[in-house]
């Protein structure tokens, strides 16, 4: 568990002291709201980056960087429920590795150098690197079509929460971008950083007492410091809309979306991720069965529980002509998990594989501080053992109850364009994953 | 049982003081390897079973006998699928029942079977060692197999990055199977069957051409003794060598330049420069560590190029450089997003020309020594990438842990030497995806 306390005044330092890695990791989120500012706050990390005031140009900071034995330096914002946060994210090796007890006080003044004194230009950022950077979100936007199931998984974000701020895309449009001026995105940054929520974490082999001093004086000056709220509730869905898309592409791409007022911070979550385990988190689970394994129908079958929204999504990747046959089997093996139709080896295995993921989550700094950052921003520190703990106490009759929470909300299918291509294109990477 | 079986393997045991890891190490008298390392304050214990058979071992002479065995690509894949469905249970729902998770993957080189847990370690990887062991394979199964695969090569045939990089060696090959998708295509997948799935298993299975590496909060000792007492019923003898036969490839390239359509919004763009300077062991790990540093000295973030390219526009985050090699191929590959293919890789060619011309400076050549460094601590952090690479740098004869030692003993003339003669015009082919004109 992470020692937290407030340095600032909406700054919470966030330390785990640790000699288990071999590195020490660190995150700064900064908080907004998703939907005010969209691509001005996603353009702000891009142009951090490039350069501060020490280290004015991009070459100068990789150098800086590769010095540290190559420590890690990055920026970008991170869609979490209804906020867009801003990260950055930093890690070097912890001292003992490499024979120099300083180093990682040197890597935090750094990275406080990078994140806090950026490079401007009278009162705006360089304007070389905001065009640069405006170019670069543009075509990152653009981009989103490449990857056809992040592209599909936007597409059905955008389907089912129309009208609410989770339907925005986490780097906004290319029309938001086209207006941002040096000087009002230097406005932009002074004043997040002045107001808005800030949490850091620290997991490594630290002196927490120096880490601790060093932040307290690192960052910038705070005042008319305000809260964001995480968001909204999930409302219950009218009745349910089927979206048929057509793109370019052979294998089409199915998601059906699931509302519940369930999130993150409830009691019942952990019943909510047994129950989307149970259909879908596993090999062994009804869909992968079913879908995959009897009727040979995907590749690829899955569920998600996003709780920090309130759904539940289901996810396969088919050949179009199998759309009907796909979505009836998903939906009796809904139907299967409500009715209670859930064997003591399904239930037992799910569990066990999600203590499994729990566990194992504590085995990876990253992983560690994203679910440190969860709660900061629910309100509920949870330590592992008691997560462990809810999911062991989950019975069939919870996964009843969780089943009729969930209304089927959207059925979204991105399709191949009519009479389109026939295979024989080329694929695979370097590596097959099973 | 377990109790009245006797252990006669020696185990030995290896410290790497600077890096706080102890490998032990013992081998069967059926040949196979096994390798383990403790980790006590870890949640995760991880187990891989891999066999040196990829999807380039498509043509071969099985130990004892004389005349070539010719398979379709994409076989040592297949199996890979296969060989979870047990005659009687699911592997997954064996694992499952354990709390564990279970997978595998083929690349180029390896087939590798694991599963992380963090309880029933010991159950666990007996069902690993037994089901890898264990082939059941039949007319229908296989067909189901066929679909289901089918499903997987069509993804990947909308993603246009596996689409440009296969590309991209289908010209800079002309008949390394390395050229083939690992998966082989639904033309060449629907040609197998369990006899050849047989054959390929009883040939490449064997404990002899096996490793069996272990890591997390594990006893070696209860390790050796329980994967030696799966193989009790099996013969305790070594196959011999199993002669692996690869075309003859031109020291030139297939195809200069291959391009395609598909639905992206801007051009990919990709250089890949064959290398044919091949080796094995140290020298294998020595050379992919000095291409990876030119490459980095050249197209990293340090680099001058890397930066006029950035600030011009041509490349964003999204351009790359990385070296790949196995003792029968190799090759770097560079490139990215970019607005215009053609002038991107003007300017790529034009740097390395420059480059050539004014070598590599000492100070730039320790700066990425020491950010290589820190990189191998960072990804020494995750128990997966120590089992899989572990695995592999073995099956090339070398040792992961050697990274640091190889790495120190680098000269910048090592470094130098790939920039003369491995990333020369020579030996280039270039691959395009342009976007769909609608």
């Amino acid at each position: 568990m992470f020692k937290t306390e407030e340095i600032l005044d909406g700054v919470r330092l966030h330390i785990l002291p640790t000699a288990k890695f071999k590195t020490v990791t660190s995150k700064i989120y900064v908080q907004t709201a998703l939907g005010n500012a969209t691509s001005l706050t996603a353009l702000l990390p891009l142009v951090i980056s490039r350069g501060s005031e020490k280290y004015p140009t991009m070459q100068e900071v990789a150098a800086q960087l590769a010095d540290l034995y190559g420590a890690r330096f990055g920026g970008d914002v991170a869609k979490i429920g209804e906020l867009q946060c801003i990260e950055f994210y930093y890690e070097l090796p912890a001292g003992a590795y490499v024979g120099e007890p300083g180093l990682v006080g040197r890597g935090m003044a750094a990275l406080a150098e990078l994140v806090c004194r950026p490079k401007v230009e009278g009162d705006g950022f360089e304007p070389q690197y905001v065009d640069q950077e405006k170019t670069n979100l543009k075509n990152l936007i653009s981009g989103l079509i490449n990857n056809k199931r992040s592209y599909a998984l936007q597409r059905f974000y955008e389907t089912m929460f129309a009208g609410e701020p989770f339907a925005v895309y986490k780097y906004g449009t290319p029309a938001e971008v086209e207006p941002i001026t040096p000087q009002g995105l230097l406005q932009h940054f002074r004043q997040v950083m002045r107001e808005n929520p800030i949490d850091i974490f620290i997991v490594g082999d630290v002196d927490e007492g120096s880490v601790r001093e060093h932040w307290r004086q690192g960052l910038m000056e705070r005042n008319g410091v305000r809260s964001v709220p995480a968001a909204a509730q999930s409302r219950a869905p009218q009745a349910v809309q089927e979206v048929q898309e057509e793109e370019d592409l052979q294998q089409g791409i199915l998601f059906l979306g699931y509302r519940t007022p369930i999130t993150y911070s409830s009691p019942d979550y952990y019943k909510l991720l047994v129950y989307s385990g149970v259909l879908g988190g596993f090999p062994h689970a009804k869909l992968f069965v079913n879908v995959r394994e009897k009727a040979s129908l995907a590749y690829y079958v899955w569920t998600h529980v996003e709780g920090t929204k309130g759904f539940m999504l289901i996810n396969a990747g088919i050949h179009p002509d199998n759309y009907r046959q796909a979505v009836d089997i998903i939906v009796d093996q809904v139907e299967a998990v409500n009715r209670g139709e859930v064997s003591a080896q399904e239930l037992e295995a799910t569990k066990r594989g999600l203590i499994n993921s729990l566990l194992t989550m504590e085995d990876d700094p990253m992983a560690v501080i994203d679910r440190g950052m969860l709660g900061t921003i629910h309100g509920i520190q949870r330590d592992v053992e008691e997560a462990v703990d809810s999911v062991r106490q989950v019975s069939v009759e919870d996964l009843v109850e969780q089943g009729q929470k969930l209304k089927l909300d959207t059925i979204y299918f991105l399709r191949g364009r009519a009479g389109g291509e026939a295979g024989g294109g080329q694929g695979a990477g370097q590596e097959v994953q099973l | 049982m377990k109790g009245m079986l006797e252990t006669t393997t020696k185990l030995s045991r290896r410290v790497f003081a600077g890096l706080r890891e102890t490998v032990y190490h013992a081998q069967l008298a059926n040949g196979l390897r096994l390798y383990m390392i403790p980790k006590p304050d870890y949640n995760e214990k991880y187990a891989v079973f891999a066999t040196r058979y990829g999807s380039i071992d498509t043509s071969f002479i099985p130990p004892g006998e004389e005349q070539a065995v010719i398979t379709p690509p994409g076989v040592a894949h297949f199996l890979e699928h296969k060989l979870f469905e047990g005659e009687e249970s699911s592997v997954f729902e064996a694992f499952a029942a354990l709390g564990a998770s279970v997978n595998a993957y083929t690349t180029y080189g390896l087939t590798s079977y694991l599963f992380s847990t963090t309880d029933n370690f010991y159950p666990c990887l007996e069902t690993l060692v037994d089901f890898v062991q264990n082939p059941y394979f039949t007319q229908e199964t296989v067909a189901k197999e066929q679909g289901i695969i089918a499903q997987e090569i069509t993804m990947y045939e909308d993603n246009p990055n596996a689409q440009v990089y296969n590309n991209l060696l289908q010209a800079l090959y002309h008949q390394h199977p390395v050229r083939e998708k690992i998966t082989g295509t639904v033309e060449s997948v629907a040609g197998i069957t369990p006899e050849i799935l047989y054959r390929c298993h009883k040939t490449f299975y064997h404990p002899e051409n096996m490793i069996l590496f272990a890591i997390g909060d594990i006893d070696p000792d209860a390790v050796v003794q329980l994967v030696e007492g799966r193989f009790q019923n099996q013969s305790q003898t070594v196959q011999g060598n199993i002669r692996r036969l690869y075309p003859g490839e031109p020291q030139g390239v297939s195809k200069v330049r291959v391009e395609a359509e598909m639905a992206v919004a801007r051009p990919l763009c990709y250089l890949g420069f064959k290398d044919r300077e091949l080796c094995s062991g140290d020298e294998l790990l020595k050379r992919q560590l000095a291409a990876s540093l030119s490459l980095q000295i050249l197209f990293g973030k340090t680099s001058a190029l890397y930066n006029r390219l950035y600030e011009s526009g041509l490349i964003d985050n999204s351009f790359s450089a990385y070296y790949t090699a196995e003792e029968t191929f190799a090759y770097s590959i560079l490139g990215g997003n970019t607005p215009d293919p053609v002038r991107l890789e003007e300017a790529i060619l034009a740097g390395l020309r420059e480059a050539r011309e004014n070598g590599i400076t000492e100070e730039e050549f320790q700066r990425q020594k020491r950010k290589s460094i820190g990189g191998f601590l960072y990804a020494l952090n995750s128990l997966e990438f120590i089992a899989n690479n572990f695995v592999s740098t073995r099956f090339r004869g070398s040792s992961l842990f050697s990274y640091l030692d190889v790495l120190q003993q680098l000269k910048a003339e090592d470094v130098e030497r790939c920039l003369q003669e491995q990333l020369i015009e020579e030996r280039l082919s270039v691959s395009i995806i342009w976007p769909r004109s609608q």
